[in-house]
């Protein structure tokens, strides 16, 4: 358990070299990037936490007992009477977890919409009239200011020059290739757009899919092979634990952000070699993300590189959730920590969050991507981009790099900075646990309560706020959390009903767990930061 | 000392129960015997007991040399086709000519498996091949793990087992025996996937696919997974099967947890398509599209320097170089075979028709595909379509394979 009582400071995750003297030893200025807040969990939140688990266990146990013995009707989908003698198909805790806890939530998730996900977004509005086994659509919409969608640099849009130029797009290549990139799914928009990405990301050549995810999980086995090692942080996406499982690499795991660690594990993983054998490693490839999406945290890329150059690791950056939204000109974690790009080997992103679109992208040298165009599944096996989507990106890319000949590029850019900054240091300063890092356009607010956690989401829609909840098992089981997805949209009025709506809830649920920052209203923040800039 | 003084009432309940003391031995027992677990050591595996020094490890880790992150690519066949300029539909552009469309998939002409092989390997499950298509090979091989289940009950209880198939197989143009593979599932109880992207919208006399080819009832199937890149013109793929199954899926399914949502367009695009194909529209689309099928495999038949495989009714017919015409121009390995294909598309590409070879990463394959060249029928080819694109196969055909 990470609780410690007694008084707390904020545990900056912040990991200098040990040896300071390091000619690429980076600089004061990027120390300071990278320190990130993490408070710890309060004592008796994690309590209390861990109680309210124990009980719906217990309760979820009661109930489970009462449908065994037909006292309680099962409304789950059953399976065939025919297959009863099959091997069953899911295991134990899986659909304890879904039909005891998750089904008392269920309204939180995989809500429906029917609008663009932009600075706003209308929710289908649903009623359950069986606690939560099905729903039906009540046929009314709320209109909702959307904190939930990965919508960066608001180009989730239905109108404007994105989106005539991609209905232009179908118009002239129609919806799909129906073909891959290897036989004849290679349109002229593939082509300009693999060149637009190499130069904006500053690679040499570039290679685009249909789809993030399987960017990463069907091009890593490319890289890497058995004899290989994977060094991947333990936060790392889905898509990359998939991807590292099929390479048949060792893989290891280091702790967060946890620079020490990992050159812990570069040391004794090339001291010892291969396990078993001690064979030299073929190669070593650190796998890391630019913004972790559950933390909103930044990888500590100028540390990254130093270990990267004194072992002779490769570096695989995923920069899905900090292209177009980090550095002064958008070109991510990289451009934001002035690092070189030519230092990160690999440099993988998706386009479905700042670009509006769909799909990813590796970029690196000629070579590397011309293996990439040999060996991926995904260009030999998988249906083409679509040419629409190319377009959308290719029309987003060139507003964000200016190529458009306008400024609209980088005032988005400059929106979502301040945009990001301004919600997480009033959510900060009204007494929250907020972590990660200021330059990240995630916020994650700490609820930890899974009744919380799903009432604070009632009760934001009610008051015209949709916001994305999280909770085991896709945090630690005490650490459900709040995500909110900052945008270039988003006005400022926006953000402050979302503030003044977040501060309703936190009294009435009891949110404000920071024991750095005392609890204060939105209105005394608001009137402190007034003060203060007045004072400048 | 208070202590001693605290736990007199502790030991008062022993008096005042009146506890035989056999009680206190087993409690005693008991006891030592956990205290003789935990000090139990830790089982670890055989670690080097060499301590290097620091110098040693520096020189260790200077030597070290990582190899490069990718080998040059040597393979010569081209990893891309040509660029397409526009929308693929019966004909494409390439470089600004107008030529007729024999490669992509665009089996009900609604445009404008490789992928189960990864996922079974993601699945880090046990996985036994059977012999492409050979239900007696499955079957043998059934009864093998079913000799093995017997004799470890608790183990076969425990592990679910799936049959993987495609309704047509896109690497050979084959359609799996539906009907016997669920014979074959409720005898040894295992679940059925049935991989449909080639079938949907071809077989079945509404389009629905290998189900409806065979007759079985969608229910017998435990999951029927279809691309919405083929018979639907759109980008992306479904699941579907029995509420239990697909309720799970949500949940834990990967592609929906953790990947971007479908866009819009190309869900709407899928969904328009799949109103045309239940409409009496989709049953013209279907008639054509079965004699265009019957039309090409008829043609393929006559030409003599190819084997076809591929089968009744199936929309992805493959072309192979004859082992006859291969002895002849002496054509021996894979790489060569390869290599005329491609020749022979290219040359066909400059007579107005994109042909394409079928396309494999041949390191990445477990077992070698036999080189061929794909044909994708569509509803909307027209006849005269079709046989200029065909005698221009056969033309060239002769001249390659002219020895």
């Amino acid at each position: 358990m990470k609780a410690t009582r007694g008084p707390v400071v904020p545990q900056a995750r912040s990991n200098r070299s040990s040896e300071s003297n390091d000619a690429t030893a980076p600089t004061k200025a990027q120390q300071q990037m990278t320190q990130e807040e993490f408070e710890p969990t309060p004592f008796w939140v994690a309590f209390a936490t861990y109680f309210s688990y124990v009980m719906l266990f217990l309760f979820g146990l009661l109930r489970d007992a009462l449908r065994a013995n037909n006292i309680e009707e099962v409304k789950s989908a059953k399976e065939l009477d025919k297959l009863k003698d099959f091997t069953s198909l899911y295991h134990g805790f899986e659909s304890f977890f879904t039909r005891n806890m998750y089904r008392r939530v269920r309204d939180c998730f995989n809500r429906p919409i029917c609008s663009v996900p932009g600075a706003t977004l209308t929710l289908v509005e649903r009623r359950t009239d069986d606690y939560g086994w099905t729903f039906t659509a009540t046929g009314e919409k709320k209109e909702c200011i959307n904190l939930g969608s990965y919508n960066y640099l608001g180009f989730a849009e239905n109108h404007g020059p994105c989106a005539d130029a991609t209905i232009e797009a179908i118009k002239t290549f129609g919806v799909t290739g129906s073909s891959s990139r290897a036989d004849l799914g290679t349109t002229t928009l593939h082509r300009r757009l693999e060149t637009s990405v190499a130069r904006f990301v500053g690679k040499e050549d570039a290679v685009v899919f249909g789809m993030g995810f399987a960017t990463n999980s069907t091009n890593m086995p490319v890289l890497v092979d058995k004899g290989c090692l994977l060094l991947s942080d333990e936060l790392n996406h889905a898509s990359l634990v998939l991807g590292a499982r099929l390479t048949g690499a060792t893989i290891k795991v280091f702790r967060h952000n946890d620079m020490e660690h990992l050159e812990g594990l570069l040391r004794s993983s090339i001291i010892e070699g291969q396990p078993r054998t001690g064979r030299a490693w073929k190669k070593i490839l650190i796998v890391v993300e630019g913004v972790y999406s559950m933390e909103g945290s930044l990888v500590n890329l100028p540390d990254v590189i130093r270990l990267k150059k004194k072992y002779g690791a490769y570096v695989y950056l995923d920069e899905a959730h900090s292209i177009g939204a980090l550095g002064p000109t958008g070109r991510g974690v990289v451009e934001h920590f002035g690092c070189d790009v030519n230092d990160v080997d690999i440099m993988m992103g998706t386009f479905t969050k700042s670009f509006g679109a769909a799909g990813g992208y590796i970029a690196a040298d000629k070579a590397i991507i011309d293996s990439l165009r040999a060996h991926s599944h995904s260009q030999r096996y998988a249906t083409a981009m679509a040419p629409p989507v190319a377009q959308q990106i290719l029309s987003a890319l060139a507003i964000i790099s200016g190529e458009d000949g306008t400024t609209r590029g980088q005032e988005r850019i400059r929106a979502l900075a301040r945009n990001s900054a301004y919600f997480r240091q009033a959510a900060q300063k009204m007494g929250f646990i907020v972590y990660g890092n200021d330059a990240s356009p995630i916020v994650p607010v700490l609820i930890y309560h899974p009744a919380k956690n799903a009432a604070l989401s009632r009760m934001m829609k009610d008051r015209g706020v949709a916001i994305v909840v999280v909770g085991y098992p896709a945090t630690p089981i005490v650490e459900s959390r709040a995500r909110f997805c900052i945008s270039a949209a988003h006005t400022r009025e926006q953000l402050d009903h979302c503030l003044q709506a977040l501060d309703e809830c936190a009294g009435l649920l009891g949110l404000k767990y920071s024991l750095v920052h005392p609890p204060r209203s939105f209105a005394d923040v608001k009137a402190i930061a007034h003060e203060a800039s007045a004072l400048v | 000392m208070s202590s001693t003084e605290r736990l007199h009432p502790l030991l008062e309940v022993f008096t005042v129960w009146d506890v035989p003391t056999f009680h206190l031995v087993i409690e005693g027992v008991l006891i030592a015997l956990l205290v003789y677990v935990f000090s139990l050591k830790r089982y670890r595996p055989k670690q080097r007991n060499v301590k290097l020094t620091k110098q040693e490890e520096e020189e260790l880790l200077r030597e070290w040399k990582p190899e490069p992150l990718v080998e040059p690519v040597k393979e010569h066949l081209p990893d891309e086709g040509p660029v397409v300029e526009g929308v693929a539909g019966v004909t494409l552009t390439i470089g600004g000519e107008e030529k007729i469309n024999m490669g992509t998939y665009n089996f009900l002409g609604l445009v404008g498996d490789k992928r189960a092989e990864k996922g079974l390997e993601a699945s880090r499950s046990k996985v036994v091949f059977f012999k492409h298509n050979d239900m007696k090979d499955l079957k043998a091989k059934l009864e093998e793990q079913a000799v093995i289940d017997r004799k470890d009950r608790n183990k076969a209880m425990a592990t679910r087992r799936f049959i993987v198939v495609e309704g047509i197989y896109a690497n050979t143009g084959q359609i799996c025996p539906l009907d016997e593979l669920v014979k074959l599932k409720y005898q040894y109880k295992v679940r059925l996937v049935v991989e449909e992207s080639m079938s949907f919208g071809v077989l079945g006399a509404s389009g629905k696919g290998v189900t409806e080819h065979f007759n079985v009832k969608m229910e017998d199937v435990d999951m029927v997974c279809v691309s919405l890149g083929m018979s639907l013109g759109s980008i992306g793929g479904f699941c579907c099967g029995r509420s239990f199954v697909v309720d799970h899926q949500r949940l834990s399914g990967q592609g929906y947890c953790f990947s971007a949502s479908l866009p819009p367009l190309l869900a709407n695009a899928a969904i328009s398509n799949l109103n045309v194909l239940d409409s009496g529209e989709g049953k013209d689309l279907l008639r054509s599209l079965r004699a265009n099928i019957a039309h090409v495999q008829k043609r393929v038949q006559q030409i003599e320097e190819f084997e076809w495989s591929g089968a009744p009714g199936s929309a992805v017919v493959h072309v192979h170089i004859s082992p006859a015409a291969a002895k002849r121009n002496s054509i021996s390995t894979h790489n060569q075979e390869d290599h005329v294909l491609e020749d022979m598309c290219n040359k066909a590409l400059a007579e107005g028709v994109a042909f394409v070879r079928a396309n494999y990463i041949v390191t990445e394959e477990k077992f070698p595909r036999r080189p061929s060249i794909r044909l994708a029928v569509s509803a909307k080819h027209t006849q005269e379509h079709l046989d200029q694109a065909l005698d221009v196969l056969a033309r060239i055909a002769k001249t390659t394979l002219s020895n």
